[in-house]
């Protein structure tokens, strides 16, 4: 088999146990377990108080830059592969559950998905933590939810509920991305000197 | 048992397109959602096939191959990754996904 990738940052281990000692902190701050995370069937977001999300430059924390965004198909920054795209009609998004950015609740998940993705890109590309803090407000923009991934703890779904035009899903991602926060001062090159 | 509805289609896809890749019997047939993961000897063989099947599908994303129509194969095997080790915590082998992954990666 070629070159091993799954030690895409053996070379950068510090900077991955940085990573991760950041997020543990974010979650011990900011997270509180003394109630049902799922409550009639929605997360609580100010129990699950953060949640964290691999961003590969130069993208933005929820909307991609075309020819960095995979092989699939991207409109207006949305990958076709992360939302529901109306068939019949590419402006409409439909609603799905099963749609939706992936974010990580643990650090375990978060490093392990900016490992698993820091595989596919191309050498050098930097690999950033970005998180959103939940604790003072429970905000998420109308239409949207967070749905826990049924078969895997660790990973949410940022889900479109309601139908929507893609030109409000945008609109709604910015101003998402706008709170979150990115771990800019430790980026991870991708398998750089692997 | 690992299941995949309509939707993760692709992911199935190129789960059962690797493993028969790597010609090993338990992974197709786990991806085929034929038999599930029932001993800790399973699970760590699972994992060790599952990285290895990440390997080649990052050597084809380079290569811009695509698995029958399917192109964006970090999407799905990023899809794929978090099914696979969720069902194989969820069976109770989490410290298996764990060891062996960090055996994996350390080789």
């Amino acid at each position: 088999m070629g070159r091993n990738k799954k030690d895409v940052f053996k070379n950068q281990m510090k900077t991955v146990q940085n990573i991760a000692d950041r997020i543990q902190a974010l979650i011990d701050k900011h997270r509180n377990l003394n109630g049902k995370i799922l409550k009639d069937g929605k997360v609580n977001m100010k129990l699950l108080g953060v949640l964290f999300r691999a961003v590969v430059d130069p993208n933005n924390p929820t909307l991609y830059e075309e020819g960095f965004h995979g092989k699939g198909g991207i409109k207006d920054g949305i990958r076709e592969c992360d939302y529901k795209f109306c068939k019949t009609n590419p402006d409409w998004i439909e609603a799905s559950r099963k749609h939706g950015l992936s974010f990580s609740s643990t650090t375990e998940h978060a490093v392990a998905t900016i490992e698993f993705l820091g595989g596919f890109q191309k050498k050098g590309t930097k690999i950033e933590c970005a998180y959103w803090i939940f604790e003072d407000s429970e905000w998420i923009p109308d239409g949207m939810e967070f749905i826990q991934d049924p078969k895997k703890d660790a990973h949410y779904l940022l889900a479109v509920v309601e139908p929507m035009l893609v030109s409000d899903l945008v609109s709604k991602l910015e101003s998402i991305a706008i709170r979150m926060a990115v771990m800019n001062n430790l980026p991870l090159g991708a398998y750089k000197n692997a | 048992m690992l299941e995949f509805d309509e939707d993760e289609r692709n992911a199935q896809v190129l789960g059962i397109h690797y493993a028969k890749k790597i010609d090993n019997k338990l992974a197709i047939e786990f991806m085929s959602s034929i038999t599930s993961v029932s001993t800790s000897e399973q699970a760590e063989e699972l994992t060790k096939a599952f990285w290895e099947m990440v390997d080649l599908s990052i050597e084809d994303n380079e290569n811009d191959v695509s698995i029958e129509g399917i192109s964006d194969l970090e999407f799905w095997m990023y899809k794929l990754f978090n099914d696979v080790s969720g069902c194989i915590e969820k069976r109770g082998f989490k410290k298996q996904w764990d060891e062996t992954t960090r055996k994996v990666k350390s080789e």
